[in-house]
């Protein structure tokens, strides 16, 4: 068993000519709290449906909880819960999709289901298709908590809710099941939300991954350095991740080392104005790239 | 845990045809049937007890039947929940088909038993006279069941794969593809009388030369055939499951 809840190599989706993933190399350690960002469109749906199985990759290997999604789907399955599409079967109310779920897993737990519906303040006897977004998700939450799930996959878990039941959603996620040393990987591009509960962070786009470190490495490394000068580098070394000029100054972010960076350009002959750390929001901007005219370089992993 | 949810969707279809059936049955023998104490006679009898007119509301209720399962959570796009469940896509569609087909069975076999009670109570000798002898009403009875459960078989598993071929729309392709396969057979037939194409309906009897009924030939054979091509339709649709990617 290697310390890995998910690891693929050189993973692709192809759908014709549209490459939704391509090259991917996730590593995401068992037991974290691992965000999963990307721009509408960047693959991570089709990444999630491929580690459950749900699609077919057109090359590439991936492991989960050291099993191949592809020959050992139903014992990954097992041990896994999905919180994707949010859509459950139409007609049964909460209490039938337990009943419903019960005889599918080993480690079922009636008295979870029962918590879970009190703390999240779920009606448990009406239908699925009456319930809002909310709740919805809530109710498949539920049933991923419930399963006594080593590993629960969401894909957009908070899209289109109140701040509320967002804080009630997330909360519930980590207080009760990452915090038990079980691995919680969700995508989104809320990234508040993500800043707010994730250990680690991978950052895809155009179906490749961009990015993949410690939240807290990336708050520690990532600078801005704003810099008065002439001939200064612009996006030649592996450290820079954007450099913007304009109106006198040159605006670098830098993935690393940015007091050496710092130093090397006032040895240049350059002034340098401020250097200020990014938050999450500004570095997936950075990375992933925010508009045109802006020089960027793919970012390698930083731990 | 998986059967209680086909059950859970079917039940009232199931519930219904039982009762729709039986009614009608019961009100056509009352129609047909000759006075207590009378032997059926030979044409007469097959007739009666091949029950023609069941065809149409058993082709209706394995039509319906076979859209419950995994075509209707991929038609309500739950099959992203339904295939995370922790089992093969095979185990959904065998579940799906054989609690499908017992359920049709039991309908069969219900209908059947009507009609049997009925043609009971009314004659004396419960047997059928055809070429070669006289055979159990039983027998007639039990291979109309096989018949019956060879057509039923057809259409359900053929508009299952329509249902996750095609989701929602699946019940339409499906009666598309069974008039289309009729119109094509009669045109063919019409135009080349000496080319037969099975029918969807078992044939359980003909005339032999001398103008009696008899067993059809080779019957065993096309009752093998039937099943066999019944059960593609199942194979394909778990082949498909297999291999597609579910959105």
């Amino acid at each position: 068993m290697n310390d890995l809840a998910i690891e693929t190599h050189a993973l692709y989706k192809h759908y014709g000519d549209i490459a939704a993933v391509d090259g991917l190399e996730l590593r995401v350690p068992r037991g974290a709290i691992y965000g999963f960002l990307g721009r509408n469109g960047a693959g991570k749906t089709t990444t999630i449906r491929m580690l459950a199985g749900l699609a077919h990759p057109s090359g590439g290997e991936m492991r989960v909880l050291g099993l191949d999604p592809r020959t050992d789907s139903v014992q990954i399955l097992e041990r896994m819960g999905l919180v994707i599409d949010k859509m459950l079967i139409p007609s049964m109310t909460g209490n039938d999709l337990v009943r419903f779920n019960r005889g599918f897993f080993p480690r079922w737990s009636d008295a979870l289901a029962a918590k879970y519906a009190e703390v999240l303040e779920l009606d448990m006897k009406r239908t699925f298709k009456k319930l809002s977004t909310g709740n919805r998700t809530k109710l498949c939450l539920l049933l991923a908590l419930a399963q006594g799930a080593e590993l629960i996959l969401l894909d957009e878990p908070t899209a289109g809710m109140d701040p509320v039941v967002t804080d009630q959603l997330l909360r519930v996620m980590v207080e009760d099941f990452a915090n038990e040393g079980r691995t919680l990987f969700l995508s989104s591009h809320h990234l508040s939300e993500v800043e707010r509960i994730t250990e680690w962070v991978g950052i895809i786009d155009h179906g490749k991954l961009l990015l993949e470190a410690r939240l807290e490495d990336m708050r520690t490394s990532f600078r801005r350095v704003r810099v008065v000068g002439e001939a200064l580098p612009l996006a030649a070394r592996p450290e820079i991740v954007s450099a913007n000029t304009g109106e006198g100054t040159t605006e670098y972010v830098v993935r690393a080392d940015a007091d050496a960076f710092a130093a090397q350009l006032v040895s240049q002959g350059a002034t340098v104005l401020d250097v200020t750390p990014l938050n999450l929001s500004e570095i997936f901007l950075e990375v992933v790239g925010s508009g045109k005219g802006k020089q960027n370089v793919p970012v390698e992993v930083l731990a | 845990m998986y059967l209680w949810k086909y059950w859970r969707e079917s039940r009232v279809t199931f519930a219904v045809s039982l009762l729709l059936v039986g009614l009608m049955l019961w009100i056509v023998l009352k129609m047909v049937l000759p006075p207590r104490g009378q032997a059926l006679q030979t044409t007469a009898d097959i007739s009666l007890l091949a029950g023609s007119l069941l065809v149409v509301p058993f082709s209706f209720l394995a039509w319906r039947f076979g859209s419950f399962g995994v075509g209707r959570d991929l038609g309500e796009r739950s099959g992203s929940y339904l295939f995370t469940r922790p089992r093969r896509r095979a185990f959904f569609v065998w579940n799906d088909w054989g609690f499908g087909m017992a359920q049709l069975l039991a309908v069969v076999v219900a209908a059947y038993a009507v009609i049997a009670f009925g043609i009971y109570r009314a004659t004396t000798d419960h047997v059928v006279h055809i070429a070669g002898g006289a055979v159990s009403m039983y027998s007639i009875f039990g291979l109309h069941i096989v018949a019956a459960m060879l057509l039923t078989g057809l259409i359900f598993g053929l508009t299952y794969l329509c249902s996750v071929l095609i989701r929602s729309r699946g019940l339409m392709l499906s009666v598309g593809v069974l008039l289309t396969y009729s119109i094509v057979k009669a045109v063919i037939e019409y135009r080349w009388p000496g080319v037969k194409l099975p029918g969807l309906t078992l044939t359980e009897f003909n005339q032999n030369p001398t103008g009696n009924i008899a067993f059809a030939s080779n019957l065993g054979l096309s009752i093998a055939l039937r099943a066999g091509v019944a059960l593609l339709f199942p194979i394909a649709a778990q082949w498909l499951l297999q291999t597609r990617d579910i959105d």
